[in-house]
């Protein structure tokens, strides 16, 4: 299979999660805020059927670990679809992102307890990982572009 | 790890990209063995020497010998 029908399966999977992944964060803060403001359409709607509000709350919870589970096996499915020299530069950029999140969780922790800084919500080592994947795939890319392709 | 891999393709008048259809890897992969950024695996040296009908050690030179 080409790296171009690799990307192709892997954005048909990826991109559906990602939206999935907005939307439910999205509508969950804004069903938890019904649940506590007395003004809002959810709290409303909900009123007197509180039992099938919550069920449909702790669904939308689940949503977005369901949707991060589908990014991440969209992206396992396309690391074994690559050859084996573009499964080595995928490789490089999740070990790079995965070291991105060991130095912030360490270091953040180390910050906090010696400096009693506030706590580092745990979510935001997803972006922490995948902006350190992205800047080293972007690194290694750019070291290839600079090699000129033969026709 | 040096080899022969651009003079044997050179030879027979291929591009990298038909190199890559041929050996069932991608154009930058060719471009990355060529130029002696990336070894390729077992499996892959074995398809390539297969390829050029000449034994892996004919094509890829480690530096030992």
């Amino acid at each position: 299979m080409t790296e171009k029908q690799a990307l192709s399966r892997y954005y048909k999977i990826s991109l559906p999660a990602m939206a999935l992944y907005i939307i439910s964060i999205a509508a969950a803060v804004w069903a938890r805020d019904g649940m506590i403001t007395s003004e809002s359409v959810f709290n409303f709607w909900s009123q007197g059927n509180l039992g099938f509000a919550r069920a449909i709350y702790y669904a939308l919870v689940l949503m977005p670990i369901i949707a991060l589970c589908g990014m991440a096996w969209a992206h396992w499915r396309f690391i074994t679809e690559l050859d084996e020299y573009l499964r080595m530069i995928q490789i490089k950029g999740l070990l790079f992102g995965l070291l991105c999140i060991l130095s912030v969780a360490t270091g953040w922790g180390m910050i906090e307890m010696l400096l009693r800084l506030p706590a580092l919500p745990v979510f935001w080592l997803v972006p922490i990982f995948w902006l350190g994947f992205s800047i080293s795939i972007g690194f290694i890319k750019a070291k290839d572009r600079g090699i000129t392709y033969e026709e | 790890m040096k080899n022969k891999l651009k003079v044997l393709r050179a030879e027979r008048g291929w591009s990298q990209a038909v190199l890559g259809e041929k050996l069932d890897v991608s154009r930058q992969s060719i471009n990355a063995i060529e130029s002696g950024r990336y070894d390729p695996s077992l499996p892959l040296a074995f398809k390539i020497a297969r390829l050029f009908a000449q034994a892996i050690e004919d094509i890829f030179e480690d530096g030992e010998t």
